[in-house]
């Protein structure tokens, strides 16, 4: 009791505004009511804060009212608003694709010169093996078939496997300086790089469909297939071992096969792979796509890349 | 449904309204407005005395509403939602060109704890010495009263809306009585 006593004779002058407002909970309201009833300060505190609630009630409800057409004049500026976010996103579409065709552009000095080099070269030497080699050879195609098959999916292959390293790369401290993707610098190269080599193997395979005579598509799909596989795989192994033994990987892969297709009558499973390796098949395509999403997903992610 | 029974009846269910805010329902919008227009208008007024830029923070308000109708998640009543979004327009607005802000220099004081004197009291003035008393005050006064008596949100509503605690709005409004006072003072000096 004495508690009680002492608890509601204690001032609730914080309380008071919250009580006129109607905002006070139950508990507090009997206190406040109970405490107003025995105190003659707190009761005059009251009715200053009553003068002060009827004095703001008063004069806001003087306050003019806001102009009629407010609604109308939000509705166009939402409307102006929201037309200036598409002409943004179409303005950042644009930049994004400039942005995209330069970073491309920049790629061709930064790649190593001796990855063009060596692809004109072996196409140039291809074509002389076959241009100098005996009649009776040069006319079996299925030797100059074996000569384009392996030099360029080697040659493409080994271009791939030195576009993104970081002791081949003199731009490579330009990169991790700058916010541009490492995935899409990647893209950017191997596309420039296969794309080349695609180029050159096509024009060479064209001067020896039209010398030689035969379907230009017969000759193409020897190595088209092959090429983007090897090039995948160089890729994928550049990124995670490193470029040195991404060209080993894609040597060891040729040569294996070279060596074996001979034998390959009297062991289906190399019948099989170069079948489904050695040729353009959906087979070699989906491996080849999947092997390049991988290599580009992980490059980022390569500790060995910041040199850390 | 004609835009008069809007005015005059209230939303059924103001969640219910900013959800369709939210899917891009411009009805919903002027409905919200029909409702909450003097709310919103009396409380800018408080923080700026010009009724043109005042009306220009409403327009941005709405539009924030417009924007923002996904985001609220109904922690808050809607109008404590509502000025808290006019409040945040009209201190971006204020702040832009360089016109003073409600809560520039305030010296927060402590909550009295005991009553004032008997002949502090203010029932005894007039209600239009009391009206111009209170028209005189800093804009950071003359908000929390109106939050507190006009809109009757509770301190914790106010607290949200202010940014600050529950202890800073208590204390402010008893500096607000007591400027309201010191206006009264002032005025019977100059007219004894």
């Amino acid at each position: 009791m004495t508690y009680q006593l002492s608890h509601y004779d204690e001032h609730i002058l914080d309380l008071l505004p919250a009580y006129l407002n109607g905002r006070l909970d139950i508990t507090n309201i009997e206190r406040v009511r109970a405490h107003l009833a025995r105190c003659e300060a707190c009761r005059r505190e009251l009715s200053s804060w009553q003068a002060v609630q009827g004095t703001a009630q008063a004069v806001v409800a003087f306050a003019p009212l806001p102009s009629l057409n407010i609604m109308n004049q939000v509705l166009a500026k939402i409307d102006t608003q929201e037309v200036q976010a598409q002409q943004r996103k179409r303005r950042s579409i644009s930049r994004d694709a400039a942005h995209l065709w330069l970073v491309f552009k920049r790629q061709i000095p930064l790649i190593h010169k001796s990855i063009w080099i060596a692809a004109v070269g072996v196409n140039i030497l291809m074509l002389a093996l076959i241009a100098f080699s005996r009649p009776d050879v040069r006319h079996h195609l299925q030797n100059v078939e074996t000569v384009l098959a392996f030099f360029s999916t080697v040659t493409a292959a080994t271009g791939i496997a030195f576009i993104y390293q970081a002791e081949q790369d003199a731009g490579y401290e330009i990169i991790l300086a700058t916010p541009t993707s490492i995935r899409i610098i990647m893209i950017c190269r191997m596309v420039l790089v296969i794309g080349f080599n695609l180029l050159l193997t096509a024009i060479t395979s064209g001067i020896i469909a039209f010398t030689l005579g035969g379907n230009l598509w017969d000759f193409v799909q020897l190595w088209l297939g092959p090429m983007l596989l090897l090039a995948s795989i160089s890729l994928t192994v550049s990124v995670t071992l490193g470029s040195v033994f991404g060209v080993a990987a894609s040597l060891i892969i040729e040569v294996i096969q070279a060596i074996f297709s001979s034998a390959e009558r009297t062991a289906p499973v190399l019948q099989f792979l170069r079948m489904n390796i050695g040729q353009t098949t959906p087979f070699t395509l989906i491996l080849a796509f999947i092997l390049l999403a991988f290599a580009i997903y992980y490059a980022p992610r390569q500790p060995r890349l910041s040199n850390s | 449904m004609s835009m008069q029974t809007q005015h005059i009846q209230p939303v059924a269910d103001e969640r219910q309204v900013i959800r369709r805010i939210a899917i891009g329902d411009r009805d919903a919008l002027a409905e919200l407005y029909a409702c909450y227009q003097r709310t919103l208008f009396n409380y800018l007024l408080q923080l700026t005395p010009d009724h043109g830029l005042a009306e220009e923070i409403l327009q941005d308000t709405l539009v924030a509403v417009w924007k923002s109708a996904q985001s609220f998640e109904g922690r808050s009543s809607v109008r404590t939602w509502l000025i808290g979004i006019a409040r945040r327009q009209a201190h971006n607005t204020l702040r832009q060109r360089r016109l003073p802000l409600a809560d520039e220099t305030e010296m927060e004081g402590l909550v009295a704890t005991d009553p004032e004197p008997e002949a502090w009291t203010l029932a005894s003035f007039a209600r239009d010495e009391l009206a111009a008393a209170f028209r005189q005050l800093a804009a950071l006064h003359r908000e929390v009263l109106v939050l507190t008596f006009v809109q009757e949100l509770s301190y914790q509503e106010t607290a949200t809306i202010l940014e600050v605690p529950v202890g800073t709005v208590k204390s402010r409004l008893s500096n607000a009585r007591r400027a309201l006072r010191a206006q009264l003072d002032g005025r019977e000096e100059a007219n004894p």
